[in-house]
């Protein structure tokens, strides 16, 4: 009974789509990346830089369009430290990661205590408020649902839109994709493998950041440690869950996102099960999702092996590596 | 073997030139918040090493990285990532803890063992999960472990509040260890306890397993080429899934010797990201067991010299996460470097 009064309300609608948009962020970005051929696990690092980033902008300048921006930019900075570490110095890209997200963890943490101190009533940032679309916000359920969200979710989705297209629909597009499959091919072609990954990384961090932002400015608007609690592992399990494309990743991170507005909403009805449950159900519904809805399926071929021009050539070598990078799956 | 010296000694002085790295780029926090980088490392340094006190302390928050790195060291050597480290020693501190905190009457050589070895069962059942999902149905463990490791400690946290908390008291806890039960003290006046034997021991052995055995022959086969490990006539999927499950109950143990040696109760989030920190302390130590053991201690004393570096200079302990990321960070472009440095050497000498 508590369950079918949750569903048939609105607001779990609308809260569904608002917890979703972070992760549709970050997973549209991390869908570059991935497709381009680097993993990048550290999605969760430059989600937790654009989240604070953004916060701390949008405080000082009283400007959320500042703090979005800057959110993104702070993002993008960490991803390019990504980039060369897996582009250029040929680590392996989920070790990489470990470092990233750690670094974003003693970034924000530290400055986060050295402005604010210990000091736990900090201020509180501007943030987004739902856009007015006047008539169509009175529409019964469907109006609360769609037309009563933040600017960003609107942006998300044309995002979402616009990346399906620019992956699917232009030259640069086929670029990306074909730097993540056959990277001699596009190297042949003459088209520079490494400018073309390192561009679609920096995109990751961008929309990494910009879902960060979403995390604190879409309502909280305020930051604790590890705000984002994982967030960015979700979307890179969803874009694994998404079969590497737009529109099923985004499908993805709307389970996701449904899950958690579902946990919080059995908290709330206090329904006789122990609030941990809860808290796990999001991640349980994804391990779920993705062992029972999912068979086996691959990656971009050569998603995880770093490129190296001078081997291709010489030795016409097939990037075997990747089968080890655990980018099979 | 002169190679392997020279490899060894090579990779010090990475290790070594990232420290530095890490530290310089550090202070520029430190100027920042107005304190001298000069007196800040000097009281971090003497926070960790100096005097009996503090430098049983930095092993004891050492024991718990050295453990879980140890097996995040041993599932990387296999090619095998397991991120899940955190849900393993979660979970192993819960079994320790059922263990440890019942059967009273139970004498102390059969007590400890038990509690240990229920550590290691649940560490291991906990990584068995991502092990079998990727053998047996090609799902990537980079993600499964990372979701396993939420829902672990959820379910540590939701077991202190109902079936193992103390009904003695209203907070969030389990009962108290019995004595027969907890790793003994090995220096009066500090904690460090018997599960510094335990951490050395299982590095010990897994450097004698890895390099000397035919069994860690073959997980470095399949780790560094599966391809030609299948070919050479290797079960590689029954490797990797014996691999996770010792990595798990390696991480397992982290959670066990933290609770019997040291805390005596089990509370809700009681090491936080340990688990992601033995990654760390696994890629400093170069995947190897003894040099994990070195980079344990390492930054076990960073941890412990950064609690005195806050009291004396009011610098947030959170500044540790950046040393470690820059380190992590630079031992892995250096040794790259190094590695082409090397190579380089090489080609000369054949020419």
């Amino acid at each position: 009974m508590f369950l079918l009064h949750i569903f048939t309300e609105a607001d779990f609608y609308n809260a569904a789509i608002r917890l979703t948009v972070p992760l549709l962020l970050a997973a549209t970005g991390g869908l570059f990346s991935e497709r381009a051929g680097v993993l990048n696990l550290g999605l969760e690092g430059m989600m937790l830089m654009g989240s604070f980033f953004g916060y701390l902008g949008a405080l000082y300048s009283h400007s959320v369009i500042i703090g979005l921006l800057i959110a993104a930019l702070s993002g993008g900075l960490l991803a390019l430290l990504h980039a060369y570490m897996s582009i250029t110095v040929k680590v392996d890209q989920i070790v990489t990661a470990v470092g990233i997200n750690m670094l974003a963890l003693g970034i924000t943490s530290t400055v986060f205590r050295l402005i604010f101190g210990t000091n736990l009533n900090q201020l509180e940032s501007p943030g987004m408020v739902p856009v007015n679309f006047g008539a169509l916000s009175k529409i019964p359920f469907l109006g609360h649902v769609f037309f009563d969200q933040v600017p960003l979710v609107y942006v998300a989705l044309v995002l979402v839109l616009l990346a399906n297209y620019i992956l699917y629909h232009t030259f640069w597009g086929l670029a990306i994709r074909a730097a993540g499959e056959h990277p001699q091919a596009l190297d042949v072609a003459g088209i520079d493998v490494l400018k073309v990954r390192y561009v679609a990384v920096v995109i990751s961090g961008l929309l990494a950041g910009l879902g960060g932002a979403a995390v604190t400015l879409s309502g909280i608007n305020t930051f604790y440690d590890n705000i984002t609690a994982g967030r960015g592992f979700i979307a890179f399990a969803a874009i694994v869950f998404g079969k590497w494309t737009a529109f099923g990743t985004a499908l993805a991170t709307l389970l996701f996102g449904a899950g958690e507005a579902l946990q919080l909403r059995l908290q709330a009805f206090n329904f006789p099960i122990p609030y941990q449950f809860f808290l796990m159900l999001p991640y349980a519904l994804t391990l779920v999702a993705l062992i029972f809805f999912m068979g086996p399926s691959k990656g971009p071929a050569a998603s995880g092996a770093p490129y190296n021009k001078d081997k291709a050539r010489g030795h016409r070598r097939r990037p075997t590596k990747a089968s080890q990078s655990g980018a099979n799956l | 073997m002169g190679v392997k010296i020279q490899d060894t000694l090579n990779y010090l002085l990475v290790a070594f030139l990232a420290i530095i790295v890490a530290l310089g780029l550090s202070s520029f926090i430190l100027i920042w918040q107005g304190s001298n980088p000069w007196e800040a490392y000097a009281a971090l340094f003497g926070g960790a090493f100096i005097g009996l006190g503090n430098l049983g302390a930095s092993l004891v928050l050492a024991l718990p990285l050295m453990l879980a790195g140890l097996g995040i060291a041993l599932a990387f050597r296999a090619g095998i990532f397991n991120i899940g480290a955190e849900g393993q020693l979660y979970l192993g501190a819960m079994a320790a803890t059922i263990v440890g905190s019942r059967y009273p009457d139970l004498p102390f050589v059969i007590h400890l063992p038990l509690a240990l070895a229920a550590s290691c069962a649940a560490g291991g059942l906990w990584a068995l999960i991502p092990g079998f999902l990727k053998v047996r149905r090609g799902f990537n463990e980079v993600i499964t472990t990372i979701l396993l490791n939420y829902i672990g400690v959820y379910f540590v946290d939701y077991s202190v509040n109902s079936f193992l908390k103390d009904p003695a008291t209203f907070a969030p806890q389990s009962p108290p260890i019995t004595p027969t039960a907890q790793l003994p003290k090995l220096l009066a006046g500090t904690e460090l306890n018997a599960g510094l034997f335990l951490g050395l021991l299982a590095a010990v052995i897994l450097f004698i397993v890895l390099y000397k055995t035919d069994w860690g022959f073959g997980v470095r086969a399949v780790g560094s080429n599966p391809e030609a490990a299948r070919t050479a006539g290797m079960n590689a999927g029954r490797t990797l899934i014996v691999t996770m499950v010792v990595s798990g109950a390696l991480a397992g143990l982290a959670g066990a010797v933290q609770i019997l040696g040291y805390q005596n109760i089990l509370l809700q989030d009681f090491s936080p990201n340990t688990g992601y920190d033995a990654i760390a302390v696994a890629l400093l130590g170069n995947l190897n067991p003894l040099g994990t053991v070195a980079a344990a201690i390492f930054f076990g004393a960073l941890r412990n010299g950064a609690n005195t570096m806050q009291i004396l200079m009011g610098i947030p302990v959170t500044i540790v996460y950046i040393i470690q990321a820059i380190i992590i960070v630079c031992v892995l472009a250096f040794s790259k470097l190094k590695i082409r440095l090397i190579n380089f050497k090489l080609r000369e000498g054949v020419q």
